[in-house]
């Protein structure tokens, strides 16, 4: 499998112009790698798994509001004080811990989610690319380009005033 | 029960919120620093590497966090009013306690990051960063909590004294004009009327004047919580156990110690992680946004 293509550059603008000059080629499959959360972050189409945290996330908060149902009414069955009559299994007084682990669920259940989510979505981009990636710099990763095109491509990130390519 | 789930998952999910916003910062640090630091760094930033995938999952898991963490910090100020309110005591037994407390948190909250911004702006030269316009905006949201506070005082005084229980009347009246009266007062002065200074864009944009009006702030929330937990206890319903309450040593200790712990872990904290978003600073600083002079301030 051939080495990609890794670009580096100073600063955000630079990296931005090629991949405005990219996207005008229509070369596919460019991700980028940069210490802030430039614009040039956003013009890669967004890629990545995403979409998928919101429902983690409410599949956390459904988790954690079972969680909270077992606990309250596990609990006030297996140890019924009754209280002037007063029904056993309170539903009312159960909204508060209910809320707070339905919370709890989706915080924590999204937080994990983004540890894992973002270990795979790392995988698809190359070790080498990440560790060319040092202090402030940005780096732009793209599958090798044969034939004519690989021309107009190196021209076009070199255009942009890259400090270094590989291969 | 409550009050330990609900303070319980606010910690956590506080601490989660601000661990995550610091991930990319740890990254960027791991790759500039040497020593245990580095270690350090490396281990908290998970890997991160800044790809765009995770930068697109970080922008995801804000507004989820934030969509939990806010009503969080309503519920958990609302149960622990509920503490007070849900007893029979004069004074607590009132149903604005809930958007009391979360009010209250905000002011002293908004008071206390005042304080904390200013001695971080004039320690580390922050001022490119830390600006004019910031304590500004926060000193309006400051005086817009100010007079959101003097609304609920006005509203308890008036519906105990318009429409509540001979107690409930006594309690108030007490307050106001009994042996804790100056502690009243005290309040009313620092948290509905030094925060009307405010008003002014001049002293709003002054560091100077920012700082009284928030440190005024801070010990009027202070003596508020004070007055009404003592006030009414001290005068509740059976007149043989009313009394006075003197803070002893020990107590008094206690109390400055957690102002101790306090400001010993917020200082380690800004000793060890950065106090500033780097990773905002430099998205900030590609905009280039131009330093403005805090007036009178550094004069």
């Amino acid at each position: 499998m051939p080495e990609p293509w890794i670009a580096l550059y100073d600063g955000p603008d630079e990296a931005a112009d090629a991949l405005r000059s990219l996207d005008e080629l229509g070369i596919e499959g460019v991700r980028l790698i940069s210490p802030a959360a430039y614009p040039a972050v956003h013009m890669t189409g967004r890629p990545g798994p995403w979409r998928l945290m919101s429902w983690l996330a409410l599949i956390g908060g459904f988790l954690g509001l079972a969680t909270a149902i077992a606990l309250e009414v596990g609990s006030s069955v297996a140890h019924p004080f009754d209280v002037g009559g007063k029904p056993v299994v309170a539903w009312i007084p159960y909204g508060v811990v209910m809320f707070e682990l339905t919370m709890l669920g989706a915080g924590v259940t999204s937080f994990c989610s983004l540890i894992v989510l973002a270990f795979l979505s790392r995988l698809r981009v190359p070790k080498a690319a990440r560790r060319a990636v040092a202090g402030d710099r940005l780096a732009i990763v793209l599958p090798a380009i044969a034939g004519e095109r690989s021309d107009a491509v190196c021209a076009a990130l070199a255009g942009a005033s890259a400090q270094e390519g590989a291969p | 029960m409550w009050d330990i789930f609900a303070v319980c998952c606010y910690v956590t999910i506080s601490a989660l919120f601000l661990y995550m916003g610091m991930i990319p910062d740890l990254a960027l640090l791991s790759r500039k620093v040497r020593g245990w630091r580095r270690a350090l760094y490396r281990a908290l930033s998970l890997g991160f590497s800044g790809t765009d995938a995770e930068w697109n999952l970080l922008d995801r898991a804000y507004p989820i966090f934030a969509g939990v963490a806010i009503p969080l910090a309503v519920s958990v100020h609302s149960v622990v009013s509920w503490d007070f309110a849900m007893t029979m005591i004069p004074g607590w037994h009132s149903t604005i306690f809930a958007p009391y407390f979360v009010a209250g948190a905000i002011f002293s909250g908004l008071a206390m990051a005042i304080v904390l911004l200013a001695m971080l702006r004039r320690a580390y030269r922050l001022e490119r960063y830390i600006r004019a316009d910031h304590f500004d905006v926060m000193a309006k949201l400051l005086l817009a909590m100010s007079i959101v506070m003097s609304f609920v005082y006005v509203t308890e005084f008036l519906t105990a004294i318009v429409r509540g229980s001979p107690a409930e009347r006594a309690v108030f009246i007490w307050r106001a004009t009994g042996r804790y009266a100056l502690v009243y007062w005290l309040v009313i002065l620092c948290n509905c009327l030094i925060p009307l200074l405010a008003l002014s864009r001049r002293v709003r944009r002054n560091l100077r004047w920012m700082i009284v009006i928030s440190v005024a702030v801070l010990v009027g929330m202070w003596f508020e919580r004070f007055m009404f937990v003592v006030t009414s206890l001290a005068h509740h319903y059976d007149p043989f156990s009313w009394g006075a309450y003197l803070p002893t040593l020990p107590e008094v200790l206690i109390c400055l110690a957690g102002f101790g712990w306090f400001g010993a872990l917020f200082l380690v904290f800004i000793k060890v992680f950065p106090s500033l978003s780097v990773t905002e600073t430099l998205q900030g600083g590609h905009e280039d946004v131009p330093a403005t002079n805090m007036e009178a301030a550094h004069a």
